[in-house]
């Protein structure tokens, strides 16, 4: 179970790297994406496992949340903004597969050769749309709560005190 | 005291710098704070309107002199954090005061120059990351070795056809068909044990991520005009994706569902 | 006849060939092949024998001035 964990931890920040860098963020900010992300996956992990058993949806909103929490904390100390780093490591828990499926399923609803295949098609669009859309939400609504209730950390961020 | 050429100065600059934040890809209120926080120390007036491809900004002194509108489009966006991190903290600095309008756009003029992260290095990243990508969905050694090489080849063409200025729309589907195809090797040459896998994780990196991230930040902020471009931005990407993934697949005999 | 097979061959020859033709591009760029790998010379530099008139002696290579 531990070396599961850890396994999801260590591709989950792999996975960040490189997907953070598509976006450029700023070099010193790689290694805080790589960290933030593997404790928000493999948290989403554990959450989703079958002794807690929670929904997708719920999992991801709580390890957003986390993962909010920690860029806020890492923020003044890195003097970048919370969400330069924020977002790059929320994208491994981005749901692709569900997004694309979506899609999937409406074109073969066009596709379709009578009213049962559409139903299932449609169905299929349905289900995942609506499941990619609540992780979205739910990911951005749980990483945005930690910035508004330390606003006066993550808006102060990139201040240079030193100057003062 | 700020006189009328000071105003349309700065005014200028402020509509200039949150058009290359928008750009870059800062949310929305990103874009109103660190505005609000620079005319502030000017003793201005502003107000921002965020349109989907210009800003507008209306700027007017605060011993009520006549208000003045400056626009300025946003131009094609380039997500780049460390440009948004920069700009940050220039407003900072504008806001304490050790930096005057002069300096600030000389400033702003240089951070758009910012150069982006090498391509070679953001190539192999990504290939790396849609590999392990492939391992959180379940994907054996096999998998993760197809997923690495058609990530690779897909976001080469990718780079490839960026630079050679193509549309956004038809880079997505032609590089999610190219990848979804050669992600299909494990099924056509029976290489390891879920080749299933290796197909389904092999366009992931195509997915538009900040972009969906940035239009719910949006639309909880109520910025909603920008939720609603953002969001159809990433939506139509992520359609012609799954064009291309669909028509990858079909070819390659293998069923999404 | 499309089979999985030929689609799969067709995209790899494409990506490989794209990838070739860049270096290719890069290398003729970076001056790689400044000297020609195949080049024909003159008719003078091809077929000059030592006594010949040398080249600003005579002004043009093939008599032809009419």
């Amino acid at each position: 179970m531990i070396a599961d964990i850890l396994q999801d931890a260590f591709f989950a920040a792999i996975a960040a790297i490189g997907f953070a860098s598509i976006s450029n963020p700023p070099r010193n900010t790689y290694l805080y994406c790589a960290i933030i992300a593997a404790i928000g996956h493999s948290l989403r992990f554990v959450l989703m496992q079958s002794m807690l058993g929670l929904h997708i949806v719920a999992a991801t909103g709580i390890a957003a949340f986390a993962v909010g929490l920690a860029a806020v904390l890492v923020s003044p100390r890195a003097r970048i903004p919370a969400e330069t780093f924020l977002f790059p490591s929320l994208l491994p828990m981005i749901p692709g597969i569900y997004a694309y499926k979506a899609f999937g399923g409406l074109a073969m609803c066009l596709l379709h050769k009578n009213e049962t295949d559409f139903m299932h098609y449609f169905y299929l669009f349905a289900d995942n749309g609506l499941t990619c859309v609540f992780i979205i939400l739910a990911m951005v609504v749980g990483a945005t709560m930690p910035i508004f209730m330390f606003k006066h950390i993550s808006f102060r961020a990139t201040r240079n005190t030193d100057d003062l | 005291m700020t006189t009328i050429s000071d105003t349309a100065e700065t005014g200028r600059f402020l509509c200039d710098y949150a058009a290359c934040l928008l750009r870059s890809g800062a949310t929305c209120i990103r874009l109103e704070k660190n505005v609000q926080r620079m005319a502030e120390r000017w003793h201005l007036n502003a107000a921002l309107t965020i349109m989907p491809r210009n800003i507008h900004l209306s700027v007017c002194t605060r011993d009520g002199g006549e208000s003045t509108m400056y626009m300025s489009p946003a131009g094609p966006s380039a997500i780049s954090y460390d440009i948004v991190a920069r700009l940050s903290r220039l407003s900072w600095d504008v806001a304490d005061g050790t930096v005057d309008v002069g300096r600030a756009r000389s400033i702003l003029a240089e951070t758009e120059r910012t150069p982006a992260a090498g391509k070679w290095w953001v190539l192999l990243a990504v290939s790396f990351a849609n590999a392990s990508f492939c391992r959180l969905f379940g994907g054996d050694c096999a998998a993760m070795a197809i997923v690495f090489f058609a990530t690779m080849a897909g976001y080469y063409v990718k780079q490839t056809m960026l630079a050679a200025h193509a549309d956004v729309r038809i880079v997505f589907a032609v590089c999610a068909f190219i990848s979804s195809v050669l992600g299909a090797t494990g099924s056509l040459f029976s290489i390891g044990s879920t080749p299933e896998i290796a197909i389904a994780t092999s366009v992931l990196y195509l997915v538009p991520g900040i972009p969906f991230l940035n239009a719910f930040s949006d639309m909880l902020d109520r910025h909603y005009i920008c939720f609603f471009s953002r969001m159809t931005d990433a939506v139509i990407l992520t359609c012609c994706l799954s064009l291309g993934l669909c028509a990858g697949m079909s070819l390659m005999r293998a069923g999404m569902f | 006849m499309i089979t999985p097979m030929t689609i799969w061959l067709c995209v790899a020859g494409s990506v490989l060939g794209l990838i070739a033709l860049r270096l290719v591009n890069i290398a003729a760029k970076n001056g790689f092949f400044r000297h020609p790998v195949f080049d024909t010379g003159t008719e003078r530099e091809e077929i000059w024998i030592p006594g010949d008139p040398l080249p600003h002696e005579t002004c043009d290579d093939y008599d032809d001035d009419f």
